[in-house]
């Protein structure tokens, strides 16, 4: 009331503003302007994004109803909002606490740190109050900009003043309120505005009507016009000069990555039902592994130097090795309870049709053999688990070891193969049956006996 | 302006400190005593309006989406039913450390030409899930009066009036005053949340790219170390994004995508993620390259 008391000692000068006011608002309707990305809202639906609503720049009281307003209004949204206190915690374990130093990290590195997809930036652009004994007006108005985190392309951008009145200039109320007024008692005129301005819960309501008004496009997307979509994709400065950095700071890779998961400890990756399987034309295409595949390979050869160069040819001796437990191939091969190695049974078929054919045996040093690699581990003990697993269920499995940079390597395979579509083929039947992921790889190793 | 009265009754539990106060929070569906359909529509409104407030608060809040596919899943369609099951139960149910419940007493939304009136009155609580024992409680009620109560102009009057004859738009803006109110009530424990936070951590994020553009068939592999027995995924950018990964041992997290003929991005980020059991989310930029796919090979 004290506050009151002073606005109504400063009665000459407001006058003339209610005047000023009458001319400036007197036609005033909410101003909104809204842009969004074009890629943002696809079939009138949001990409459903973990969302960080940051702390708001501008007249403190009012940022402070304003984000509050704005995390109720985006809650009914499909869009995830962080929690206030995490993106607080945040900042404020990070320093930030100026919106300068926060406004100046880049998008990506504000996104990393607070988990989010997504970044709302806002300002409150209005937050006054206006009294003038016959007339008060209340105006609030907000900047906001939604920020991907991952690219810092501006994905949504909107601006919103609005304002409310009470008094004798309420328009179209307002006059016909000076006649009417007699009615329902003059005094109104003079205690509404009083009240109006000085009640915290009106601007309380404000501050929710613009928060919702402006975010109306973000809680339905249907409502997004035609001309509301951006015409260019626009990113931002700092998420630009981010990427540069990274573009320009880049070292060549620097793991074999297999480093990070087959560590002494690890688990022995046997049954990864979930993984999604690789597509067959991932194994026919070597030249294409990826580098650290093509390393460990070289490693390997290194190792073997002072086997012959030069092999002789293998003729192409034997059928797809039957799956253990394949009914098809062993129907046909074998008799269906007797489940042995499936190399073992190769060989025997190779064997004969040799026989029929060349007297070509196959040696156990020849080059351009292929085998089917299901993991690789720095503990043997993990490696022989694998192998007793896939030994028990028919499998030809054995252990090739390797040295890659100063680490020895065991490595577990399956089988032998001359033609590569063949290992191919009977590796699509070990995925399908066991789950492993694999890859091709020559071997200069012997087939085992 | 309208005239408008609340009052709100709250109770906060005496032996209430920040440091014990719950963390998962879970809003059940409130409870209206008249039940016709609009009703029940209404007391969905009104409690996403309150979940909307009550999510500023430092408490983890549950998905309403979740708790009522959650419930739904155990055949508790209505709040008749939840309200009968024990807290215990719907605790466990929903992984939650308090429940928060309301029934709300009355509803009412008149206008009669001189007078309107919209008002709101409820009971809410929030209980221990694990000793039934209340938490927060309030007893509140919001009227907003427009008419010959009310000082008003003739011309006002009216329009109050015609804006209190939409009846759901009406019972919104009140339940927005109302709810806000009762939030407030709440003990917060955001300030000692804030101080205390804890994201899931991520030691390392790898991955076998540089800055040289890859093509069909190529496999990008990420490997995240972090901490264990959480859910992780990583992002390409915007462009492929939640791609899963796994937990091959405790901590070694790893993922892979294999780049198809059509796959064409350009400087694109690595972007890794692991989220923990309330959803609170950390993520990793690998920085030490961007990625390319072309469909040019």
């Amino acid at each position: 009331m004290e506050s009151i008391g002073k606005k109504t000692r400063q009665i000459s000068l407001k006058v003339p503003l209610s005047f000023l006011l009458l001319v400036l608002f007197a036609c005033a309707s909410p101003m909104k302007k809204v842009q969004v990305s074009s890629k943002f809202v696809s079939n009138n639906r949001l990409p459903v994004l973990k969302l960080a609503i940051l702390p708001l720049n501008g007249e403190i009281e009012g940022t402070e109803f304003f984000r509050e307003a704005l995390h109720a209004a985006l809650m009914d949204t499909e869009m995830n909002i962080s929690e206030k206190f995490v993106v607080d915690g945040v900042i404020k374990k990070n320093g930030w606490n100026t919106s300068e130093k926060l406004f100046a990290i880049p998008p990506q590195k504000l996104g990393e740190a607070l988990g989010a997809d997504a970044l709302l930036y806002g300002k409150v652009t209005k937050w006054n109050k206006y009294y003038a004994i016959i007339h008060s007006t209340l105006v609030a108005g907000l900047e906001l900009k939604l920020v991907d985190a991952r690219t810092g392309e501006l994905l949504w951008r909107g601006q919103r003043v609005d304002r409310e009145f009470e008094g004798l200039i309420k328009i179209p109320t307002g006059i016909i309120r000076a006649i009417a007024d007699p009615i329902s008692g003059i005094i109104s005129t003079i205690a509404d505005p009083i009240f109006f301005v000085s009640k915290k819960s009106n601007l309380d309501a404000l501050a929710s009507k613009v928060a919702k008004d402006i975010t109306e496009s973000l809680r339905n997307p249907y409502t997004i016009k035609k001309a509301d979509k951006m015409d260019q994709k626009i990113i931002i400065t700092s998420a630009d000069e981010y990427i540069k950095k990274i573009e320009e700071n880049n070292t060549s890779m620097e793991i074999n990555p297999l480093e990070e998961v087959l560590i002494d400890g690890s688990i022995p990756p046997v049954e990864l039902e979930d993984i999604p399987s690789l597509e067959d034309d991932y194994l026919s295409l070597e030249g294409i592994r990826p580098d650290f595949m093509k390393t460990a390979e070289v490693a390997e050869k290194v190792l073997h130097l002072s086997k012959p160069e030069k092999q002789p040819e293998l003729q192409e001796t034997y059928d797809v090795a039957p799956m253990p437990g394949d009914s098809s191939v062993t129907s046909q091969k074998q008799s269906s309870n007797d489940i042995k190695s499936a190399s073992l049974k190769t060989e025997k078929l190779a064997d004969k049709k040799t026989k029929t054919s060349k007297p070509a045996k196959i040696s156990s040093d020849k080059k351009n053999i292929y085998t089917i690699q299901v993991g690789a581990f720095q503990s043997r003990n993990y490696a022989k688990t694998l192998i007793e697993k896939l030994k028990r269920k028919g499998y030809n499995s054995f252990i090739a070891m390797a040295r890659i940079g100063k680490k020895m390597w065991y490595k577990v395979q399956v089988d032998h193969f001359q033609d590569k579509k063949k290992a191919v083929l009977y590796a699509k039947k070990l995925r399908k049956k066991e789950k492993l992921l694999y890859f091709i790889t020559k071997t200069d190793a012997a087939p085992p006996a | 302006m309208i005239f408008g009265c609340s009052s709100i009754k709250k109770r906060v539990t005496d032996d209430f400190k920040l440091v014990n106060a719950p963390v998962r929070v879970a809003v059940l569906p409130f409870d209206l005593e008249a039940l016709s359909n609009e009703d029940q529509e209404i007391a969905a409104i009104f409690r996403r309006i309150f979940y909307g407030h009550f999510s500023y608060l430092g408490y983890i809040d549950i998905d309403i989406d979740e708790i009522d596919q959650t419930l739904a899943d155990n055949m508790l369609t209505s709040t008749e039913d939840i309200y009968l099951h024990s807290y215990d139960y719907l605790g466990e149910l929903l992984g939650a450390d308090a429940l928060i419940y309301c029934t709300i007493r009355k509803v009412s939304n008149v206008t009669t030409g001189i007078y309107a009136e919209t008002s709101i009155e409820a009971e809410l609580k929030m209980l221990d899930a694990n000793t039934g024992s209340f938490i927060w409680e309030a007893d509140s009620k919001e009227i907003n009066i427009n008419g010959i109560l009310a000082p008003k102009s003739l011309i006002t009057m009216i329009q109050k009036q015609i804006d209190n004859s939409k009846k759901r738009e009406s019972l919104i803006r009140v339940a927005e005053r109302f709810y806000k109110k009762v939030v407030k009530t709440i003990p917060d424990p955001a300030s000692l949340r804030v101080k205390n936070i804890h994201l899931p951590e991520i030691y390392t994020l790898k991955a076998n790219i540089n800055n040289e553009t890859t093509y069909k068939g190529f496999i990008l592999e990420v490997y995240l170390n972090g901490e264990k027995g959480m859910e992780a995924s990583f992002d390409i950018g915007d462009w492929k994004t939640n791609i899963p990964m796994q937990e091959q041992s405790p901590g070694k997290y790893r993922g892979y995508y294999k780049v198809q003929k059509e796959d064409l991005i350009k400087k694109t980020l690595i972007i890794g993620r692991l989220e923990n059991s309330n959803g609170l989310t950390s993520k990793k930029i690998y920085e030490k390259g961007l990625v390319e796919f072309s469909s040019v090979f």
